[in-house]
């Protein structure tokens, strides 16, 4: 398995510029990019900076400036690939960060009906069975 | 000099699930009943030939190339034009801005889908492919999912409930129960919707249009040709594309879409009409939910009001704006490169008088709009009777 093939459940691509964020999640480190030109950092990381069109990215842990609100949620009900139908009912959401900063993930730690937009929550790394990682929302 | 553009026939075929043909062969079913329906028009007048088509969703790699040999078209210039489920209205753009560039004077457009060819594992491959493929799909991202969040932004924001969503396939199954092209002909209830199993909650079964095969054929002819050939051609007035996002988490706002935004503006723009104007629409009912936002990002109600012109039965034909009342890809079924001209098929045969089925909508101007990916393309097509 190349790196991003480790991400999540079920990979899609083999390949990417971005494939340090899997080896620091297997640290139980989140990392963002930081474009040495302007000095813009993204998160999730990206590789090219699209303010300045830099391709000079520095990595640095990622620091979630206090807790993150949930913006959304979802329970998957529908087997996709690589899940399995054993996992479900799953929760997922869409998160918001102080700094702008958003990210999708799966949801633990809180009963499915317990889920509301605006709640609190945190990112963390995350080890999933198969030597394969991800990172995961929690109540903060 | 650029020409107006008309759209001088259309044909369809019953959409569902089409075990009696492959891909040329529904396109080509859909390509005759556009050449039956469009007087003085004969397969050698037709000098270019475009596909909407959604590749990866059928075996069929080259639709465009196999159709054009098939109906005996080659050599005239041709190629797929691919926007996920928006493909065959970008093609119908494409084809209009072909024939305004003086390129071509008659352009056949087919949108073509065959999705029952692959096996249920195959489909949940290409559903995991159709988000984010680095860091979304990989944790189960699928395209209910990413309309479920936006469902749950919306009732959160404005206090719409999973009922005002149902009574969306409540009309869609009305309409669709007389559309005899439709693949859904039964009428449901709220309660019928409610009571469907969870796919990503709050969707469940009935609240997600279901893949499907079939095509649908849209002809367009310069002004100098429609006019010659035809009383009731149907004037393409505005054009409009955008991009939006194929990352959730890159929404700026999860209770619009910002493709439909821009690309229904661009065109009523192009068309000189303001959303008021509009008597009929057709829009991208993928889920319950994306058309109570297309209310609302197409102009026809102010934010927050879209499940209340559900509630109030406003959409209904009758009502302050005729939508999908087709039944929709709820109620049609979605073979996604043909929806856009099979929306574009409903309208032109409503603005000419004609009836689908015996659906008839009393209109003057009538907008399509097709969004493809999890709101990642946007394609829309302002149609109206007056040149
Ligand atoms: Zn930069």
């Amino acid at each position: 398995m190349t790196e991003i093939e480790k991400f999540g459940h079920f990979a899609f691509i083999r390949h990417s510029g971005i494939s340090k964020y899997v080896e620091a999640l297997e640290q139980g480190k989140l990392t963002a990019t930081r474009c040495r030109k302007c000095g813009s950092v993204y998160f999730p990381p990206r590789k090219f900076c699209p303010k300045c069109l830099a391709d000079d990215m520095e990595w640095i842990e990622y620091e979630q400036a206090g807790e993150g609100r949930l913006l959304s949620y979802s329970i998957l009900y529908l087997a996709v690939a690589g899940f399995d139908e054993k996992e479900f009912p799953a929760p997922v959401g869409v998160a918001q960060f102080p700094d702008g900063n958003r990210v999708y993930a799966r949801i633990e730690g809180v009963a499915p009906d317990s889920l509301r937009v605006g709640m609190r929550v945190k990112l963390v790394p995350k080890a999933l069975p198969d030597g394969r990682v991800t990172h995961v929302l929690q109540p903060a | 000099m650029s020409s107006n553009v008309a759209i001088v026939g259309v044909g369809m075929t019953r959409f569902g699930k089409r075990e009696d043909a492959d891909v040329k062969e529904l396109g080509f079913e859909a390509l005759k009943a556009a050449l039956e329906d469009a007087p003085n028009v004969s397969p050698k007048d037709i000098e270019m030939l475009l596909t909407g088509y959604a590749w990866g969703y059928t075996a069929t790699r080259n639709p465009t190339g196999e159709l054009a040999e098939y109906a005996q078209l080659s050599p005239i210039p041709g190629f797929d034009v691919h926007a996920q489920c928006a493909s065959s209205t970008a093609a119908v753009i494409t084809g209009w801005s072909f024939i305004r560039s003086g390129f071509a004077k008659v352009v056949a457009v087919v949108g073509v889908q065959k999705m029952s060819e692959l096996s249920g594992r195959e489909v949940q491959r290409v559903m995991g492919q159709s988000a984010d493929s680095s860091l979304e799909a990989p944790l189960g991202m699928t395209m209910p999912t990413a309309y479920a969040l936006r469902a749950i932004a919306y009732m959160d924001k404005y206090g719409a409930t999973e009922e005002d969503l149902a009574l969306v396939r409540v009309k869609s199954s009305e309409y669709a129960s007389r559309n005899p092209f439709a693949m859904f002909r039964q009428k449901f209830t709220t309660e019928d919707v409610m009571k469907s199993r969870p796919i990503s909650y709050p969707l469940k079964l009935l609240d997600c249009a279901a893949n499907a095969d079939g095509a649908a054929a849209v002809i367009l002819a310069s002004e100098e040709v429609a006019t010659k050939i035809t009383d009731t051609p149907v004037w393409i007035k505005g054009v409009g594309l955008a991009t939006g996002q194929q990352t959730v988490r890159g929404v700026p706002d999860l209770t619009t879409f910002t493709p439909t935004v821009e690309a229904t503006r661009m065109a009523y723009r192009n068309a000189g009409v303001e959303p008021s104007q509009v008597q009929v629409a057709e829009t991208h009912d993928c889920f319950t939910i994306s058309e109570i936002l297309d209310y609302e990002d197409m102009g026809f109600f102010p934010r927050g009001e879209g499940y209340r012109a559900i509630r109030e039965g406003q959409t209904y034909v009758g009502g302050r704006v005729a939508v999908n009342v087709s039944g929709g890809l709820l109620g049609r079924g979605h073979p996604v490169g043909a929806t856009g001209a099979a929306q574009i098929f409903a309208i032109t045969r409503w603005l000419r008088g004609d009836a689908v089925g015996d659906i008839r909508v009393p209109a003057e101007l009538g907008v399509a709009y097709t969004r493809g990916g999890v709101g990642t393309y946007g394609a829309a097509v302002v149609l109206s009777r007056r040149r």
